[in-house]
C-alpha cells in the first residue's frame, strides 16, 4: 500500500499516513465539526434523543466500548493473577487496546452529557446511591491505574531505569486494576435495575450486574483472540494457535456458566415462554444467546476451533453477541415501553458520524502508539533484551 | 435512604370530578414563570387537551382521554405531574446529588450540580423529567411541587385553583384516609388508591371510577420502591472490592508459588524481576 512516512529527527518516532488513515482522518475532522455544531446548537438540533429515549447511540457506544475494552482487565487477570504467563504476548495489547477503549468512552460521553461543564460535579456532590456514580468513579480510577501500567510498559523504550525503579509499586498497581472494573462492569448491569417495570422481563433480573461482569470478562479472550491473529498476520509474526486456542478455552468454560445461569434465571422468573413468543424481544434474545454462548461453544469443541480461522470466527461470534447483548438492554428491551408513550428513536447522521469518526481516532491512535512502541507485542520477561526486530517484525511498514 | 421529610404534604386527586378545564395547568404556568410555546416548535400549545404531554415548559397537563367504561365511551380528565414519590427515583440514581426532598415531602432539583446524564429521565417510573434538548446548556425540567407555598404551609398552585374539589390538599395520611373513605362510601370508585403503594408510595394520590391503566398510569410497578431494588446490587460495593483485591492477592501468590515449584526454581529468580 501507498504511505508516507514522518520521521522525528532522531528516527525515533514516525508518523505513517496511507490513502485509508487519510480518509479516515478526513472523516474524523467532518465529524469534529459536527460535534463542534452540537456545543453550539444544543443536544436536540442535530441529535434524535427525545423526552421519551433520553439514552441513545451513544450511550449504546459506551456500554459497548467499556464491555468489549474489558480485555484488558481479564487477560490481565490471566496473565497476572493467575500467573498464566503463556498470554503474556496478548495481555500488553489488551491494555492498550483497553486504554484506548476508555478514553473513546470519556470522548463520547463529553459528547453525550448535556451540562459537560458540569463534569467535575459529581466530585463534590456525590450521589453515592447512584450506580452511576460508581461507573464514574471507577473509570476515572482505572485510567489512572492504566497510565500507570502504560508508563512502565513504555519506559521500557524510553527510561528502562524508571522502569525497574517502579516495580515495588506493580504488584499493587495490577492487584488494582484487576478489581477496580469488576465494580463498574457491574455497575453497569446495575443501571438499568432501575428500570424494572419498562426493561423487558427477559432482561430485567436482579442477575444483570453479575451478568455483565461475566460477559465482559469472557469476551476479553475473544478480543485478544481476533486483535492477536489481525496484527501479526499483518505484521507477519508467527501466529501460535495453541496459545489462543488455551485461551479460547477459559471464554468457552465461562460461556456455558453463562448460559446455564441466564437460563436459570429465566425459568425461576416463569420468562421462559416469553423467550419463545416469536416476539422481537424473544428473537433478539435467542440470537443474543446463539452469538454470544451457544455457536463459539459449538466452534471451540470442533476440530476447527483449533484452527486460525476457527479461532477468529470464535473471537469474532463472541464479540457480536457481546454487542448484541448490550443493544439489547439499551434498545430492543426498552422499546415497547418507549413505543407505549407514544415515542420513538433512531440515531440521527450526527449521531452515527459523530460516534464512527471518534471511533477512526481510537483506532489512529493504536496503529501510531503500536508503530512506535512495537515492543507492545513483546514478552514481559524479555524486557532487557532487544525485543522484536523492526525489519523481521515488518513494523518498518503501516499496515492500514 | 435517609430523608429530612417531616411533614409529608399530598395532594388527592379525584378522576371522577374533573371537568378537565385546564384552570390548575394556566396556574401552574404563571407561578412557575412558563411561556406557553412548545420548546421545539415555538407554537402556541395548551396544557390540557387531547394528546397533550408534558415537556420542559410544561409541568402539568390534563389531558382528555375518550375511555370505554360498562359498554359505554366516557370522557375522563387526567392530570399529569411528578408523583413526588416517597423514594424517588430520580434523586437515588443522580450521581451528582441534583435531586433532594424537603420537609414537605416535594421532590426538587438543583440544576446547578447537573451533569446531564439524564439518567433521572430514564429512571423514573412514571417518566415525568424532560429536558431541555432546545439549550446549549440544558436542564431537567419537572413539577416541583411549588415547594416554596408548601413550606408556607399554602397548598400549589394547581390545587388552590380547582373549581371543583378535584385536587385535595393536605397530610398523606389524611389524605389517603380520606381516599378510602371515599371508596367505601361510593360503588363508583374502583379499589385502588393509585399511589398508596406504588414504587414505596408516592405523594400524588388518585382515586377513579375507570381502570387506571385505561387512563395511561403505568400498572406494572412494582410495591417496592425502586432506591430498594437498585441498593440490592449497589449494597454489595465494599464488598466486591475487599473481597476481589483479597481473591485475587491470595490466588496471584498462590499461583505465583505454584509457578515456582514447578519449575524447580530454576525460574524463579526471572518472576521476580518480571512482577
Ligand atoms: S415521579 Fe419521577 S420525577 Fe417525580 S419524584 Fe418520582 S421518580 Fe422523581
Ligand atoms: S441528568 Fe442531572 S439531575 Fe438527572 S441524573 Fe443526571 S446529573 Fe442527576
Ligand atoms: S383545575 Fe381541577 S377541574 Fe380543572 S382541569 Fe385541573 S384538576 Fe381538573
Amino acid at each position: 500500500m501507498k504511505e508516507w512516512v514522518f520521521k522525528s529527527p532522531s528516527g525515533r518516532w514516525n508518523l505513517r499516513l496511507t490513502p485509508i488513515r487519510l480518509g479516515m482522518i478526513a472523516f474524523l475532522a467532518f465529524s469534529l465539526v459536527l460535534i463542534l455544531a452540537r456545543y453550539y446548537a444544543g443536544l436536540g438540533y442535530w441529535s434524535n434523543l427525545n423526552d421519551y429515549m433520553p439514552w441513545g447511540a451513544w450511550i449504546g457506544a459506551d456500554m459497548n466500548v467499556i464491555a468489549l475494552a474489558g480485555a484488558g482487565f481479564s487477560t490481565a487477570i490471566i496473565t497476572h493473577i493467575f500467573h498464566a504467563e503463556k498470554y503474556d504476548p496478548v495481555s500488553r495489547r489488551c491494555l492498550l487496546l483497553s486504554f484506548i477503549g476508555y478514553v473513546l468512552v470519556l470522548l463520547i460521553l463529553i459528547v453525550e452529557i448535556g451540562r459537560w461543564d458540569n463534569f467535575w460535579t459529581p466530585f463534590v456532590s456525590p450521589g453515592v446511591h447512584s450506580p452511576m456514580f460508581e461507573v464514574y468513579m471507577c473509570i476515572v480510577a482505572y485510567l489512572v491505574l492504566q497510565v500507570i501500567e502504560l508508563i512502565e510498559v513504555g519506559a521500557e523504550k524510553v527510561a528502562p531505569k524508571f522502569k525497574k525503579k517502579m516495580q515495588p509499586i506493580m504488584q499493587i498497581v495490577f492487584i488494582a486494576a484487576c478489581t477496580v472494573p469488576l465494580g463498574h462492569q457491574a455497575s453497569l448491569g446495575s443501571l438499568y435495575l432501575a428500570m424494572p417495570a419498562k426493561l423487558d422481563p427477559i432482561w430485567a433480573t436482579q442477575m444483570m450486574p453479575w451478568l455483565f461482569v461475566l460477559s465482559a470478562f469472557f469476551v476479553g479472550p475473544c478480543v485478544a483472540t481476533v486483535e492477536y491473529i489481525w496484527t501479526n498476520s499483518r505484521y507477519n509474526m508467527k501466529i501460535d494457535t495453541e496459545m489462543l486456542y488455551g485461551l479460547t478455552r477459559i471464554s468457552a468454560v465461562l460461556m456455558a456458566v453463562y448460559f446455564v445461569l441466564k437460563t436459570a434465571d429465566l425459568v425461576m422468573r416463569g420468562q421462559l415462554g416469553n423467550v419463545f413468543a416469536f416476539s422481537l424481544e424473544g428473537n433478539m434474545f435467542i440470537l443474543e444467546m446463539l452469538l454470544l454462548c451457544v455457536v463459539p461453544i459449538i466452534i471451540h469443541v470442533i476440530p476447527f476451533g483449533r484452527t486460525q480461522g476457527g479461532l477468529l470466527t470464535f473471537g469474532l461470534v463472541g464479540m457480536a453477541g457481546l454487542i448484541l447483548t448490550r443493544l439489547n438492554v439499551v434498545f430492543t428491551g426498552m422499546s415497547a415501553h418507549i413505543g407505549s408513550l407514544g415515542g420513538s428513536y433512531f440515531p440521527s447522521f450526527m449521531e452515527i458520524v459523530s460516534t464512527v469518526g471518534l471511533f477512526f481516532l481510537a483506532f489512529l491512535a493504536y496503529m501510531w502508539v503500536t508503530e512506535n512502541f512495537p515492543f507492545f507485542f513483546g514478552v514481559a520477561g524479555d524486557a532487557d533484551k532487544e525485543v522484536v526486530n523492526e525489519s523481521e517484525s515488518g513494523f518498518n511498514q503501516a499496515v492500514l | 435512604m435517609a430523608n429530612a421529610v417531616v411533614n409529608q404534604k399530598s395532594v388527592l386527586v379525584d378522576l371522577t370530578k374533573c371537568v378537565g378545564c385546564g384552570s390548575c395547568t394556566v396556574a401552574c404556568k404563571l407561578w412557575n414563570n412558563q411561556s406557553f410555546q412548545n420548546p421545539q416548535t415555538n407554537e402556541f400549545e395548551n396544557a390540557h387537551g387531547v394528546g397533550v404531554q408534558l415537556d420542559s415548559n410544561t409541568w402539568t397537563t390534563v389531558e382528555h382521554k375518550q375511555v370505554n367504561k360498562d359498554g359505554q365511551e366516557v370522557w375522563r380528565f387526567v392530570k399529569r405531574q411528578c408523583m413526588h414519590c416517597l423514594e424517588p427515583a430520580c434523586s437515588s440514581v443522580c450521581f451528582a446529588h441534583a435531586f433532594h426532598q424537603t420537609e414537605q415531602g416535594a421532590v426538587q432539583y438543583d440544576p446547578s450540580v447537573c451533569v446531564g446524564c439524564r439518567y433521572c429521565m430514564i429512571a423514573c417510573p412514571f417518566d415525568i423529567p424532560k429536558y431541555e434538548w432546545e439549550k446549549v446548556l440544558p436542564s431537567v425540567m419537572k413539577c416541583q411541587f411549588c415547594s416554596s407555598k408548601l413550606a408556607e404551609g399554602e397548598a400549589p398552585a394547581c390545587a388552590s385553583v380547582c373549581p371543583t374539589d378535584a385536587l385535595m390538599f393536605g397530610n398523606r395520611d389524611e389524605m389517603l384516609a380520606k381516599a378510602h373513605e371515599i371508596i367505601a362510601n361510593d360503588s363508583r370508585y374502583l379499589n385502588h388508591v393509585y399511589g398508596e403503594k406504588e414504587v414505596g408510595g408516592t405523594s400524588w394520590l388518585y382515586i377513579s371510577d375507570v381502570d387506571f391503566g385505561e387512563l395511561g398510569f403505568p400498572t406494572n410497578l412494582p410495591e417496592k420502591s425502586i432506591p430498594d431494588n437498585v441498593h440490592g446490587f449497589t449494597r454489595f460495593t465494599i464488598p466486591i472490592f475487599a473481597v476481589g483485591a483479597a481473591a485475587w492477592t491470595g490466588v496471584s501468590l498462590y499461583a505465583k508459588r505454584r509457578h515456582a515449584v514447578a519449575h524447580e526454581g530454576h525460574h524463579a529468580e526471572d518472576h521476580k524481576s518480571e512482577e
